[in-house]
């Protein structure tokens, strides 16, 4: 399907629903293999379902699938997977905090997975068993201060390569690390830098001695690991509300000390970040960049919500750069995730988006054509909004499985690529 | 337009006419800042947005918008116009019918903590973790009964004076038989627990909407109700002698048919630093069965032990179906004189700019050019300072959404030429809102 170009914009922007011809209509190949209602589900006890972060932990009870973890403010999860993609195990632990950040990772390199959880001003490093279960470990306060202090992301890897696993920690603190701003007589506090703790031989975090704060945009949300340019350091990409700001990872010193703003709408453009992803749209080997976006007016096909790209590219100063695209993909309904992964098997990679859409669609595909344009979606109705979504392929036939949050019914649903 | 309250004439404009000469008012001050979208709609009622309560410490005002079918949603200012939405999911998605939020430092934590009411006939509390994550801790059962019974209101305020946070709840609204003539008082207690053992203050018989402020002047919250059928009364707990007081009562308007309230605000009209009030009411004229007015009386805080009394003339909001509307007082313009913000359903909203002696100039009307023409149209307003700048901006929810309208002075063509002083953004910046 060739992507429709609008004349006087000079954007190709996907054509959708009407303009969709019969035969690209066509179901998503995948169908429900399992779904477990969140345990314990009262109004007076519920899980922020839309406020959860859902990964791919790595095989927990070492019976060759992969499995889940998953975090709401206050409760964690382990989502044991069956060869089937069933959930023959799920367990929830409850702390007296509100983060939601989760990550997982080998800590103390014993080949078992383990899990970093956020506390309200700490990370507790959990190690798994290689059964399933986990022994509470050391908890490392990031600096934190005051009654409000909040992690809200956690991505781990081994950015320095010294074999042990650090973190990047977003905590949300008006009380610390703050500035004021405001024209008005307004104090207003702004947190700009993330926490960033280095892994030690003993199976724990400490603050980098030499970098413990990494510069972030103003109110980061959320931060996710990106091995751009395959050299092995993984990048980090750390989102606030309206902005994502890319942190080179070049040298063994540690990140850069410049990094690559990007923004949507162009800065100062009234348009929020949801989401982001990494994959190569253009088949060159170089990760590019999806990015979900809600935007204060619609676009010539009524697109509120629309999917933005990134071209990963050579820049004669920085490491490489992300330069946006001119294609887009307008979304039908307000999105809240994205994953990026080949559900087709031509080798292109792939958009697979969730929407909030009260149950009309809960999934879009939208197949990759290797030139940053995309076929016009298929859809998976599943009757529920979805939330945060990982991609693993849970039964072994090679093929993408999808977990994603059942936001409107309180659920964890894996959906099986037919 | 200024008319006597005692002689209101039959006004038979037809709605067209009256648009129209609501669209040729001045122009809108404002832009869109911030806007989320919806596939959901908030129940046709009244939204009861609710703003002024910093819900993760960070100094600034949040929002929260409960939805249909869903749960709640916070909106976290980014202090630039723009925010962060989370989730309030405390209730299973098909029960949700939360229809008030009220917010405090109920444990003294330094968090800002939230009761609700629900379908579930009670008052729900949630304790602020950090960060605008809550955890439900205690459910207080109400006397609202029957199949269509339901809360109406909800607010906290310390009505005793012991420095805790109480709630009162307007539990025995229009549905109960008998029409309730009383709320419910509950006591805030040391460790953010509410007392099981409730009171009762006397209020409008049938009151659905609810304002708690100082009036009286000793320190303590009063509480400010309306009705269905055209009354405000002003409730004050007398806790030297421990008795609930029904201080004033009064008609907004006599002589008409279907008098009811629409909706209530307080805020400070005049220089003389007592709490006054704004009532919307509605009625039907006796000669025109088919027609529903629209008008705004204020109440004046006369010091005396009564607090409050009709400040004498009403102001009509032509143009604007002000049912069920959000009263927002406040100073939009920054000439130091506060101002009224009323939600219409037939629009977005209005803003009667104050003379700060109860008079009011013409309404200015709020659009979403874009989506008025979809027919979207406001369910509530909330009112803050979103981006910094000492000005009040506002939210608005509508079937589709939430759009922040941010104060713009490239837009302000009223007020360009020096109205934005020194010192109304400074007196600005000292409002507190908290509803």
């Amino acid at each position: 399907m060739k992507s429709h170009r609008i004349p006087g914009t000079g954007a190709a922007l996907l054509a959708l629903a009407a303009a969709t011809p019969a035969w690209a209509q066509t179901a998503a190949p995948y169908s429900v293999a399992a779904r477990i209602e969140l345990t314990g589900y009262t109004r007076n006890f519920p899980w922020a379902a839309a406020d959860t972060h859902l990964l791919v932990a790595g095989d927990l009870n070492a019976d060759g699938v992969a499995d889940l973890a998953a975090a709401t403010p206050g409760v964690w999860f382990t989502l044991i997977v069956a060869p089937d993609g069933s959930f023959p195990l799920a367990v929830y632990r409850q702390e007296d905090s509100s983060s939601s950040g989760i990550a997982a990772a080998d800590f103390n390199n014993d080949s078992k997975g383990d899990l970093a959880i956020g506390l309200a001003d700490r990370v507790l490093i959990n190690y798994g068993n290689g059964s399933g279960g986990f022994t509470g470990g050391p908890q490392v306060a990031v600096g934190s201060v005051g009654p409000n202090a909040l992690i809200t992301d956690i991505a781990a890897a081994d950015f320095n390569r010294d074999g042990y696993v650090d973190l990047a920690v977003v905590d949300a603190d008006p009380l610390n690390d703050a500035r004021t701003h405001g024209s008005g007589g307004n104090i207003i506090r702004h947190r700009e830098s993330i926490a960033l703790l280095r892994g030690t031989s003993d199976g724990s975090v400490a603050a980098d001695p030499v970098r413990p704060r990494l510069p972030a945009p103003q109110f980061p949300l959320r931060a996710r690991r990106e091995d751009f340019n395959g050299d092995g350091r993984p990048e980090l990409l750390v989102g606030s509300n309206d902005t994502i700001s890319l942190l080179f990872n070049e040298s063994s010193s540690g990140f850069a000390a410049a990094s690559l703003p990007l923004y949507p709408g162009g800065l100062h453009a009234q348009v929020d970040v949801i989401a982001s992803a990494g994959g190569d749209f253009n088949g060159d080997g170089r990760r590019d960049l999806a990015a979900i976006s809600t935007f204060p007016t619609a676009n010539a096909v009524g697109g509120y919500y629309r999917v933005h790209l990134y071209r990963n590219a050579p820049h004669p100063s920085l490491p490489y750069t992300l330069t946006p695209e001119i294609n887009e993909i307008a979304l039908p309904h307000p999105a809240g995730a994205l994953v990026v992964t080949d559900f087709n098997g031509d080798t292109y990679a792939d958009v697979v988006v969730g929407f909030e859409s009260a149950g009309a669609h809960t999934l879009a595909f939208y197949a990759g054509r290797n030139n940053f344009t995309f076929d016009p979606p298929r859809y998976f109705d599943g009757g529920f909004d979805a939330g945060a979504m990982a991609v693993a392929d849970f039964n072994n036939d090679g093929k993408p499985d999808i977990a994603v949050m059942d936001c409107s019914g309180g659920a964890f649903v894996i959906l099986r690529h037919d | 337009m200024i008319i006597n309250a005692g002689s209101l004439p039959v006004r038979l404009a037809a709605l067209a006419a009256l648009l129209a000469v609501a669209a040729g008012a001045a122009a809108q001050p404002y832009s869109v800042s911030y806007g989320d979208r919806w596939s959901l709609f908030p129940y046709n009622f009244s939204a009861p947005i609710a703003g002024g309560l910093d819900l993760n410490g960070d100094g600034r005002s949040d929002l929260i918008v409960p939805l249909a079918s869903g749960p709640a949603r916070l909106y976290l200012s980014q202090g630039n116009g723009r925010f962060v939405r989370k989730t309030l999911p405390f209730w299973a998605p098909q029960e949700i019918e939360a229809l008030a939020f009220a917010g405090g430092d109920f444990d003294g934590d330094g968090r800002v903590d939230l009761a609700y009411t629900g379908d579930s006939r009670q008052v729900r509390v949630l304790r602020n973790l950090g960060g605008a994550n809550f955890r439900h801790v205690q459910a207080i059962p109400t006397q609202s009964s029957g199949e269509s019974a339901r809360l109406s209101a909800l607010v906290s305020g310390d009505f005793n004076g012991d420095g805790k946070v109480d709630l009162v709840a307007l539990d025995r609204g229009r549905d109960t038989t008998p029409a309730g003539t009383s709320a419910l008082l509950v006591w805030g207690q040391a460790g953010g627990q509410f007392a099981a053992a409730a009171s009762r203050l006397p209020t409008a018989g049938g009151a659905i909407w609810a304002a708690a402020g100082d009036f009286t002047g000793d320190g303590r919250a009063d509480l400010l109700t309306g009705n269905r059928t055209g009354d405000v009364s002003l409730s004050h707990y007398d806790s030297s002698t421990a008795t609930p007081r029904l201080l004033a009562s009064l008609r907004t308007y006599t002589g008409v048919e279907e008098a009811r309230v629409e909706g209530l605000g307080s805020g400070h009209i005049n220089d003389d630093n007592r709490l006054d009030a704004a009532a919307v009411f509605s009625y039907t004229p006796a000669n025109a069965p088919n027609t529903r007015l629209y008008l705004l009386r204020t109440l004046r805080n006369n010091g005396t032990a009564t607090a409050l009394q009709w400040s004498g003339e009403a102001q009509m909001i032509e143009g604007c179906f002000a049912s069920n509307t959000s009263v927002r007082l406040g100073d939009y313009n920054g000439d130091t004189k506060t101002d009224v913000l009323v939600s219409c359903i037939n629009g977005i909203g209005g803003l009667l700019y104050g003379r700060g002696d109860f008079t009011f100039d013409a309404p200015v009307y709020l659009s979403l050019p874009e989506e008025s023409a979809q027919g979207v149209t406001s369910r509530g307003l909330a009112r803050g300072d979103y981006d910094g700048d000492g000005r009040l901006d506002i939210a608005v929810v509508t079937q589709r959404g939430l759009r922040v309208l941010r104060y713009d002075p490239a837009a302000d063509r009223l007020f360009a030429d020096g109205f934005q002083s020194a010192a109304g953004a400074a007196a600005a910046a000292q409002n507190t809102f908290v509803e």
